[in-house]
């Protein structure tokens, strides 16, 4: 050791250390105690799941762990009870064995027991000390502060228990295979109880059928690996997590504790989950299936006979003719009815009208189709009120179903815009209800328009995700420009994910054009009047706030896309 | 295929993140520098990963207006 500017140093001599030690026993304890507990957070930081954490916090934990000696034979955790800890393993060797079978030997440094920490589930293995072992215990909450430091302590611990489970697939869950356009086969999942879906590909199936909860990440590896000839636990591993993760397998839930823990969101996605909630709420009408049915089977369902289908196609072909060709002898019969209010009486029943229709037209194409809608309501999506139907359990049709089902609201809009226009062409051409029935069919038409936008999550949206066999088109692409892309680029290949690419960008495309728009907007109808209220300079820089807080809403959005 | 080879990568790969890493990035050097002797086949086989399966929740269907 060599001084690099002047000091005074203090020595004490080894015999006069030992002299000091012997005269002051508790001294003497607490130099050793805090040598040990140094090097347990040495050990702490060399152990897998600990290794990131700072010093400190190993300190911390370090004072924390009992320390546990166990004799060759003696059974440190037995399979079937239950537990509150985990184990680490000092020094010494142990073998786990389940079910009357060894499974592993583990030495020095190894984790066991994790699964009683993180779950309800009960001991999964009996670990016996083959040799003189010491072990350190740490307790839940131990665990707990650990996590809490920042570091990405539980989800190693997570990681862990994952790689170690034996999973086993969820009792009542459904499953439905089918052909894609390009002729390979995915199978739908349904758990009926929530109800919840999960696509698999052709390997996901295959992983699915063996997860009768006898097979480890190991086993499943080896097994996925002679069907086809790939070497992938991650994928294994990705797999078994999302399915997890989605509630589709049995046991092995996270404590509810751990999960807070681990899903603790940055200050970011936290203020994004208070803005979605507030701009997409929705109150939500249960049990709307039954009702459902029973007005399909006695009335409705003659609409979708081969007559009632070409008679609403001839109504809605004939009245958008009518309504484009007295578009402009239209415009002017209106100009003397704008300020009566008994128009507004009419058009706003009859907007509401047309919404029920529009998600009527939704909901009863999926009885047509034999599926299910578990609910219905209203609610607010960002800049206006909505009603909504969920026909979540078309996931379960084929393509063409699907697609029927997304334009079903937007074709029923545009019969109910055909008998509108036919009506207005029948009433006296200047009369209010003539001008009524016009405004209301130029409405169903341009909304009609604005949802088929396929960027926003409208029925346009999720007709485009189907017909290109791309579930969660939006979130899948973004994810695709923002971890795929760069390899891809360096690769000079898509390897088929052209359409993300073009989705992904389209949607950074219109969050710039939609704050533009939002630009646009605020100067031809607020900066003028906001200037006579407000000074033109505050005026101006309220209309920059729009377009940045529009950007930055879209952009938060898609952020939380990515994250997950 | 000799599945103990692989089965030693599989053990290595699962409680090993340094190695974890390396496979994703490049499996066959990560499989040299683990001392695994891997036929042509089961190389073969390391290199044939589709990393993205469309194997996921699927999200609820809302048609709204």
């Amino acid at each position: 050791m060599t001084a690099t500017t002047t000091l005074v140093t203090l020595t004490l001599n080894a015999a006069a250390f030992d002299r000091l030690l012997a005269s002051n026993p508790n001294l003497k304890a607490a130099l050793e105690e805090n040598a040990e507990i140094l090097r347990i957070a040495k050990f702490l930081k060399q152990a897998t799941p600990f290794t990131a954490l700072d010093a400190a916090p190993a300190r911390r934990l370090a004072a924390r762990l009992q320390r546990l000696q166990a004799e060759a034979g003696a059974a440190i955790v037995t399979e079937g009870q239950a537990g509150d800890a985990c184990y680490l393993l000092r020094r010494g060797r142990v073998e786990v064995a389940a079910e009357g079978r060894t499974l592993a030997a583990l030495e020095a440094g190894a984790v066991f027991g994790e699964a009683a920490l993180l779950t309800e589930a009960p001991r999964n293995a009996t670990v016996r000390a083959l040799e003189p072992c010491e072990l350190l215990v740490m307790r839940r909450r131990d665990l707990l502060e650990a996590m809490g430091s920042g570091t990405d302590v539980g989800s190693r611990m997570v990681g862990l228990l994952r790689l170690r489970e034996r999973p086993a697939r969820k009792p009542g869950v459904v499953a439905q295979e089918r052909a894609t356009a390009d002729h390979d086969v995915i199978v739908t999942l349904k758990d009926p109880a929530r109800p919840a879906y999960f696509r698999l590909s052709r390997q996901g199936w295959f992983l699915w059928q063996k997860l009768d909860g006898r097979r480890t990440l190991r086993e499943l590896t080896l097994e996925f690996m002679a069907a086809f000839k790939v070497f992938a636990p991650q994928t294994v591993s990705d797999v078994l997590i999302s399915l997890s993760e989605a509630g589709f397998l049995d046991g092995g839930r996270l404590r509810g504790d751990i999960l807070h823990s681990l899903s603790r969101a940055s200050w970011w996605q936290a203020a994004l989950i208070r803005v979605r909630r507030v701009m997409e709420w929705r109150l939500s009408l249960h049990g709307l299936d039954p009702v459902l049915t029973r007005l399909y089977r006695d009335g409705v369902c003659r609409l979708y006979t081969r007559t009632g289908q070409a008679a609403l196609a001839v109504i809605a072909a004939a009245g958008l003719l009518v309504f484009a060709a007295g578009a402009s002898s239209a415009r002017a019969a209106l100009a003397g009815h704008w300020s009566n209010p008994t128009l507004w009486f009419i058009l706003i029943p009859a907007a509401i009208a047309g919404v029920l229709i529009h998600e009527s037209g939704h909901a009863f194409t999926v009885k047509a189709f034999g599926r299910e809608v578990p609910s219905g309501g209203v609610g607010w999506y960002w800049f206006g009120p909505i009603a909504f139907v969920d026909t979540s359990d078309m996931w379960l049709a084929g393509r063409g179903p699907r697609i029927a089902v997304s334009l079903a609201g937007l074709y029923a809009q545009a019969i109910l815009a055909g008998l509108a226009a036919l009506a207005c062409r029948l009433l006296p051409p200047a009369s209010l209800l003539a001008a009524a029935s016009w405004i209301f069919a130029l409405g169903l038409y341009a909304t009609a328009l604005f949802n088929l936008n396929p960027l926003l999550e409208y029925d346009g949206y999720y007709a485009l995700e189907d017909l290109l066999e791309r579930p969660n088109l939006r979130r899948r692409s973004v994810r695709w420009l923002a971890r795929d892309l760069p390899r891809a680029l360096r690769a000079g290949r898509l390897d088929g994910h052209g359409a993300e690419l073009a989705y992904g960008l389209l949607a950074l495309t219109y969050t710039a054009a939609a704050s533009a728009l939002a630009g646009m907007l605020y100067r031809m109808f607020a900066l003028g009047p906001l200037s006579q209220v407000l000074s033109f300079r505050a005026a101006d820089a309220l209309g920059w706030a729009v377009v940045a807080g529009v950007a930055f809403i879209s952009l938060l959005s898609l952020a939380q896309e990515l994250a997950g | 295929m000799s599945y103990e080879a692989v089965g030693k990568l599989v053990d290595l790969w699962m409680s090993d993140p340094g190695f974890r890493a390396q496979a994703k990035k490049d499996p066959k050097a990560a499989a040299r520098k683990a001392g695994v002797e891997l036929n042509s086949e089961e190389l073969a086989a390391l290199s044939g990963i589709d990393w993205s399966l469309p194997d996921e929740q699927l999200q609820a269907r809302v048609s709204k207006m």
